[in-house]
């Protein structure tokens, strides 16, 4: 490749934002939707007083980091079969920002077992399995950030991001697997949001959530990409000596 | 062939049990969350709570946002000095030419 063929290069085409503009947009204005309908017209609850108000958040957090692993589990698993650098930058965003979720999900979650249980920590199988699947996901975070650029690197990279798949339905269904403490809320029968305006809100923050983790994986998968590029360009120039006085 | 018949209905039954059991598991610890009207009286303060849960949602959200846009700036800084020496690299050649 010469200088004229590397600078023609896809990486320099312009780009389409609309899409990018258009989600962040409606992710703003979901989040800002559920903020007031959490704060403003959603009653506080009975027993758990104010802090309840936690639970619009941390559930759909939960969701959008589902979503996150399981964009991670479809780009590792893409990844292995086509050897393609566009699935694995899904791959890549997909964990990162399911680990991002994963830390919300925990830490807010801790607050609400303060009140609720009187500890910050328990080792309950649903919390406890989210601290797995979160461990599984930063150690392929660490993994493809440091230094697992070779084709056995990634593809071990690949390997361990499929790992998390399977756990992810354990996670999910381990209130219902084991007794723990962790309460369920959305059940067939009994249980429930007893106010509209206390489904409203958690429908709202689906909603917000589910476009959020969207948006920060595509942000995050294009980043991924374009450093791909950049890398590519970089050893095609070195590969033809354009870099000599680079050293 | 009895045996077998035997043998599928006592599956069947153990797998519908095992089912209910964990229905029954997750049903037992249902929560239920009713409005109130007014402030409520807390043995545990809950507004510290809220603020702290909240607050890490704000400060995890808006640093993963400032670390997109530190990765994308490190993008633009490299492609530049790419094309920095690309540029050199060209001009040497048309000199050399």
């Amino acid at each position: 490749m010469n200088t004229v063929a590397i600078a023609s290069s896809p990486s320099a085409a312009p780009r389409r934002d609309t899409g990018v503009i258009a989600l962040a947009a409606a992710s703003a204005l979901l989040l800002a939707l559920t903020l007031f309908w959490t704060f403003i017209k959603a009653p506080t609850e009975l027993q758990m007083g104010i802090v309840q108000k936690i639970f619009y958040f941390h559930v759909p957090s939960a969701y959008a980091m589902y979503i996150g692993y399981a964009l991670c589990v479809i780009g590792s698993a893409m990844y292995l079969i086509k050897r393609s650098d566009a699935w694995e930058a899904w791959a890549v965003g997909g964990a990162e920002v399911g680990s991002i979720f994963c830390l919300i999900v925990l830490v807010t979650g801790s607050l609400w077992g303060r009140k609720a249980w009187g500890v910050y920590w328990t080792w309950d199988p649903r919390i406890t399995t989210a601290l797995l699947i979160g461990m599984i996901y930063v150690a392929y975070l660490l993994l493809r950030n440091l230094g697992a650029t070779g084709e056995a690197e990634r593809r071990f990279a690949a390997g361990l991001g499929l790992l998390g798949g399977p756990l992810m339905p354990i996670v999910h269904y381990s209130v219902q697997l084991w007794r723990g403490q962790h309460p369920t809320v959305i059940t067939k029968k009994g249980g429930g949001l007893q106010d509209p305006n206390m489904v409203i809100a958690l429908l709202l923050g689906f909603a917000a959530m589910t476009a959020l983790s969207v948006l920060l994986v595509w942000v995050r998968a294009r980043i991924e990409r374009d450093r791909q590029r950049v890398l590519t360009l970089e050893l095609d120039a070195a590969e033809h000596g354009l870099l000599e006085d680079e050293g | 062939m009895r045996r077998i018949r035997a043998l599928a209905l006592g599956l069947g039954l153990l797998v519908c049990t095992a089912a209910s059991a964990q229905e029954d598991a997750a049903e037992s610890r249902s929560a239920t969350f009713q409005a109130v009207e007014g402030t409520t009286k807390e043995d545990v303060a809950g507004f510290p709570l809220l603020v702290a849960a909240y607050g890490t949602i704000l400060v995890v959200l808006c640093a993963y946002v400032a670390r997109l846009g530190l990765l994308q700036r490190k993008n633009g800084d490299e492609l530049e000095r790419l094309t920095r020496a690309l540029s050199r690299s060209t001009e040497r050649a048309g000199r050399a030419d």
